[in-house]
């Protein structure tokens, strides 16, 4: 039993044919910060909104504290329940100012005095002492977001809930708040839903990730696991948008390594974590991350370099390689690669940022999901341009 | 109004009549206020209605002024039409000040 349970909780819209949400489980332990990752449209935020109380699931039960919140016939209102949320777009209230909206409905329940105290403390934690008597209009962007956490741990919740909270933060103040939030979460030990699609926010923010799609999640575990792991397709694309290819032929080498076939050519030592029984090479796939590939003068991949992005601190390039039909996405240090498309270069590969895919998709046919994720690559490339 | 902000308030525990007051209310006064003025002052100043509608006798400064005026008596109808214009000029510096 953790903090917040949920089992098997499911909901479908009216009026649509497949579920929001279907048969979803998750358990969180205290303060641990743990994200969902998927793409728009994944159930993700319906989850969310689930624990808060605004949406009633259909079916299953959630628990807060080991209290029945929703389920078994009960569903009890957001205000009933040991929840703070932080919206996507704060929702900070602009009447109030900001001492005002940190203590908002807490008249009752503390003293004038205790009320004092406990702003300046939020406000002392988030860094915005003083701040007390501004109001929302007044603030940046990163101080709305450091007001909206206040205020979302004013009333000491069991859990924090945070849709999105990073979207509309420009890149150089997310990498910042993404420290700030994840300390400022730790000191105050409380455990915390975060929903994303984005990928970064997930992996730098959480001790737990789920990786979501259709309702259901599909992966959920550290971000290491997740990024060097994945269990299937969906979410080696997703996660780490690793490139995947038909693994052909195992061979048991002399010293107890095994050797893998590929199309871009010879895996060798596969990572010993990933060789299972499992694995059938008409079906297993290979996925090599976008970081694995090293320009090297006498690598065997000899590809030409169709796409070209330039990053800064790294590259980003689409390769064409003969033997494999996708194209092959590369992630590099610039002075690595050469710039220019059509130039040829010649690559190999680090085995040990490999992995081997067993787990076949069959809720989803392959163009379903590269459709997916193209939105969601799309999205994400215009977001670093910008 | 953000729908949003009523979640936000509920999710505190606000809910019924006190976000009514706490929340709602606030943030739609200024637009409540806002379009009262702006019928206080067109009633003010309407004539053909009133025209057709009053009782015998009763007399909106509309009426008056229009009364004197159309009798060529513009000294009678200055005091009356200056009155509106004060009256009407109040409720829109409230507005003005406001925003």
């Amino acid at each position: 039993m953790g903090i917040l349970d949920l089992e098997n909780v499911s909901k479908t819209y009216a009026g649509q044919e497949n579920p929001a949400v279907c048969d979803f489980s998750l358990s969180l332990q205290d303060d641990e910060i743990m994200t969902l990752l998927g793409p728009s449209g994944c159930g993700k935020t319906t989850v969310l909104r689930m624990i808060a109380g605004f949406i009633k699931p259909e079916q299953g039960s959630i628990s807060i504290n080991g209290e029945l919140v929703a389920g078994d016939g009960k569903m009890l209102p957001p205000e009933k329940r040991s929840v703070g949320m932080m919206f996507q777009d704060y929702a900070l209230f602009p009447h109030l100012t900001v001492e005002e909206n940190i203590v908002f409905g807490l008249e009752k329940e503390l003293s004038r005095k205790e009320r004092k105290r406990r702003v300046e403390n939020l406000l002392e934690m988030v860094g915005l002492s003083g701040a007390e008597k501004k109001h929302p209009h007044q603030l940046s962007g990163g101080q709305k977001q450091r007001i909206a956490l206040s205020r979302a741990l004013s009333r000491e919740p069991a859990v924090v809930l945070m849709d999105e909270p990073f979207s509309s933060l420009d890149e150089r103040m997310r990498e910042g708040m993404r420290r700030e939030i994840k300390s400022i979460l730790k000191k105050s030990e409380t455990p915390a839903i975060i929903v994303s699609h984005d990928r970064e926010d997930a992996f730098s923010l959480s001790d737990r990730l789920a990786v979501m799609r259709d309702g259901r999640i599909e992966q959920s575990g550290t971000p290491r696991e997740i990024f060097a792991r994945p269990k299937n397709r969906f979410v080696a694309d997703f996660a780490s948008r690793s490139n995947l290819v038909q693994l052909s032929g195992l061979e048991n080498q002399e010293n107890g390594k095994v050797r893998g076939h590929c199309p871009l050519g010879e895996v060798s030592p596969l990572p010993k974590s990933c060789i299972t029984d499992d694995i059938d090479c008409g079906t297993s796939l290979l996925a090599i991350r976008p970081d694995a590939f090293e320009l090297d003068p006498r690598g065997e991949i000899r590809a030409r370099i169709d796409d070209y992005i330039y990053y800064g601190s790294y590259v980003e390039a689409m390769l064409e390689v003969e033997t494999a039909c996708d194209k092959i996405n590369l992630r590099a240090h610039f002075d690595q690669i050469p710039g220019g498309r059509g130039e040829e270069i010649n690559l190999s590969f680090k085995p040990e940022s490999c992995w081997v895919i067993t787990e076949e998709d069959n809720r989803c046919p392959p163009e379903q999901i590269e459709e997916q994720t193209a939105n969601y690559s799309r999205r994400e490339r215009s977001h670093s341009m910008s | 109004m953000a729908e949003k902000l009523e979640d936000a308030a509920r999710g505190m525990g606000v809910s019924g009549f006190k976000l009514l007051r706490k929340v709602v209310l606030p943030l739609v006064l200024p637009g409540i206020l806002a379009g009262g003025a702006l019928v206080f002052v067109s009633s003010m100043k309407e004539l053909t209605t009133a025209l057709m509608l009053r009782p015998a006798g009763f007399d909106t400064l509309a009426v008056r002024i229009w009364l004197q005026a159309s009798e060529g008596f513009y000294a009678e109808a200055a005091l009356p039409a200056l009155i509106l214009i004060a009256v009407s000029v109040l409720p829109l510096k409230l507005i003005i000040d406001r925003f």
